[in-house]
């Protein structure tokens, strides 16, 4: 199957601060894909040149085969929440949006029908009439991803489309891009790491405008082999013993006196018996585990990737 | 959501175009931006009408010597071998040009038209300057992006504060005309109008060179103010340098003033009384000048335009 997005040694040099070096990915069709990276690390400027914003020093991007120099030809395929764009402050938001399902290809008509129903899919009917600059910046943000909804794209890009919102408006907006971007492709650019973890199939770790890892959620966290357990005490030596006696348990870890990972070989049995194996020896100890994570924390992985600190300001 | 149902283009479109204006100016119109250049222009084409008008209001008041009317003693004024030398001294031209301006054409209204085409590029740059460099710094256009080529967003930017200075001057030319003829009374209403129209005419094509420069100078900065400043600058600036350049070269050569005129051709200033001239051909010429400029500035502004980072 073809990407649907194809990034090909991709460079972008701002004066001599160089944000992309020789990026390469290739994005699966209807994938919800991560992108993480630090602050600086070339997120923003990544979807920037794929959206047709910026011009790369060297490289190339492809959306659904067409090079995004010939951006027009992806009119209607391809769809942006740009992470700082502004939208005319004085000017009714209804208006806004009308203009750009006109550019989209519809007619007059049928493109205020589009705004209006963009609008009440996003829960925000009554801004229409509202110039933008009347709306908080949780609107706001609705109002821009109701944007990037207009029309029927194949692609879209949603460049930190949680940030700055409070925890509720965050949610209200992950919801949407879960229930709008089915069967399409997604690129989310996220400082929460447990959102992209939540959300996302696919993840791609960019640090220092180079790709640091890339691959499916599940094989970059290792969900089929580790299973983290956190429970209400410290675990026991002879819970311990029992554990790493289990077939299906290579190793254990303990990350924390309450904390510990479990290293799975699920080759013999399926992921489903080993757990079974795994929660039978733990309640014979009369161990109750207060939670269990597949897979190992998307943080922990970052932070072991990219070396550094994660401190979720805002991205370049 | 329904799907988008045209094909998509592969380079400009005028259609897109045509949108882009039209929202641009509706947008235009109901921003402070566009209603602040409204009032520029008008107080700009009023104040130099009221220049003129104001004080034959006060002849209009008093009786004239040996039994003329008032309008008749301002139209003697205006036709005075006195008006007619400081008309030729003006427009650098012949007694033919000025006899033409000041009696074959409402001598009034060619004297307003006189003063508004000196002030015509910088009122333009007010209405001009914030093309693309305020959403170019907002990054408002990466919704057009989007959506649209590069060309198609930068000429309908053009082509709205084109419509929109199309408004304004009407608007102003309309109100300066009505004030003359109700207020003044000197000449007959179709030749009044029909110069007017003219004259329209002649501000309009001085004015598209300045909004092509501007469209310019408007993508090659991020901020308003400075792309406003720069406008003005250029505009000004440049007329400083080639007065500098010709006294420059009328005393450090034997060259006569007439022989220099062509110095001042090279800016689209330089041809604004030809737009006015009363024999078709140089009117033709001095049209096909700013054609030229304007043509030339899109050009340079939409290759940047095309290119630069957005």
């Amino acid at each position: 199957m073809q990407a649907a997005v194809k990034v090909t040694n991709l460079t972008k040099k701002f004066a001599r601060q160089v944000a992309l070096d020789g990026v390469n990915l290739e994005i699966p069709q209807k994938s919800l894909y991560g992108l993480l990276g630090p602050n600086g690390a070339g997120k923003t400027t990544l979807f920037s040149i794929a959206a047709g914003f910026l011009k790369p020093t060297a490289g190339s991007i492809e959306v659904l085969g067409v090079d995004v120099s010939r951006i027009s030809e992806l009119r209607g395929q391809l769809a942006m929440l740009p992470q700082d764009a502004a939208f005319q402050g004085s000017i009714p938001v209804i208006e806004q949006l009308i203009m750009f399902a006109r550019l989209n290809g519809l007619e007059k008509y049928a493109a205020r029908g589009a705004a209006e129903q963009a609008l009440e899919l996003v829960g925000l009917p009554e801004v229409a009439g509202k110039a933008a600059r009347a709306l908080s910046h949780g609107m706001m943000k609705r109002v821009a991803l109701c944007q990037a909804f207009l029309g029927d794209a194949k692609v879209i890009l949603l460049d930190e489309p949680t940030a700055g919102l409070d925890p509720d408006n965050a949610r209200r907006i992950r919801e949407l891009v879960r229930e709008l971007t089915r069967d399409k492709t997604v690129i989310f650019s996220s400082h929460n790491l447990q959102e992209v973890q939540d959300m996302c199939d696919h993840v791609c770790v960019i640090d220092k405008g180079r790709v640091v890892e890339e691959g499916t959620m599940e094989s970059l966290t290792e969900s089929t082999f580790l299973v983290r357990i956190e429970l209400v005490a410290a675990l026991s030596q002879e819970a311990q013993g029992a554990l790493q006696a289990l077939p299906v348990v290579e190793g254990i870890e303990l990350t924390s006196e309450t904390e510990f990972n479990l290293r799975l070989n699920v080759s013999g049995s399926g992921k489903d018996e080993a757990m079974k194996a795994i929660y039978g020896t733990l309640a014979g100890f009369e161990i109750y585990p207060r939670s269990v994570f597949e897979g190992a924390s998307l943080e922990a992985r970052f932070l072991e990737m990219t070396g550094g600190t994660f401190d979720g300001a805002s991205s370049t | 959501m329904e799907p988008a149902t045209a094909t998509a283009p592969r380079s400009w479109s005028p259609q897109h175009v045509c949108l882009i204006a039209l929202y641009s100016m509706r947008f235009a119109l109901r921003s402070g931006g566009g209603i602040m250049f409204l009032l520029i222009f008008l107080t700009v084409g009023l104040s130099v009408a009221s220049l003129f008008i104001t004080p034959l209001e006060e002849l209009v008041k008093i009786d004239g010597p040996d039994g003329m009317s008032a309008s008749e003693l301002s139209i003697t004024i205006l036709e005075s071998d006195m008006v007619a030398k400081a008309v030729e001294w003006i427009t650098n031209s012949d007694s033919v040009q000025s006899e033409y301006l000041l009696e074959k054409k409402p001598a009034l209204l060619s004297a307003i038209l006189l003063i508004l085409l000196i002030a015509v590029p910088f009122t333009t740059c007010f209405g001009a300057f914030n093309q693309t460099s305020g959403d170019i710094a907002s990054r408002g256009l990466r919704y057009l992006l989007l959506r649209t080529e590069r060309a198609n967003i930068f000429l309908g930017r053009f082509v709205g504060v084109l419509m929109f200075t199309i408004v304004s001057m009407i608007g102003t030319m309309l109100v300066i005309i009505l004030y003359v003829q109700f207020k003044v009374g000197a000449y007959p209403g179709v030749e009044l109008w029909s110069w007017g129209f003219q004259g329209l005419t002649a501000v309009f094509f001085l004015s598209l060179p300045y909004i092509a420069l501007c469209a310019w100078i408007s993508c090659l900065l991020d901020t308003p103010f400075g792309s406003l400043a720069i406008c003005l600058l250029i505009s000004g600036f440049s007329l400083v340098i080639l007065y500098l350049l010709k006294l420059t070269l009328l005393t450090s050569t034997t060259a006569d003033p007439e022989s220099l005129a062509w110095l001042f051709k090279t800016v689209p200033w330089g041809w604004k009384y030809e737009l006015l001239d009363g024999t078709p051909t140089v009117r033709v010429v001095a049209i096909l000048a700013m054609l030229g400029f304007t043509a030339a500035f899109l050009f340079l502004g939409l290759r940047h335009f095309q290119k630069r980072d957005l």
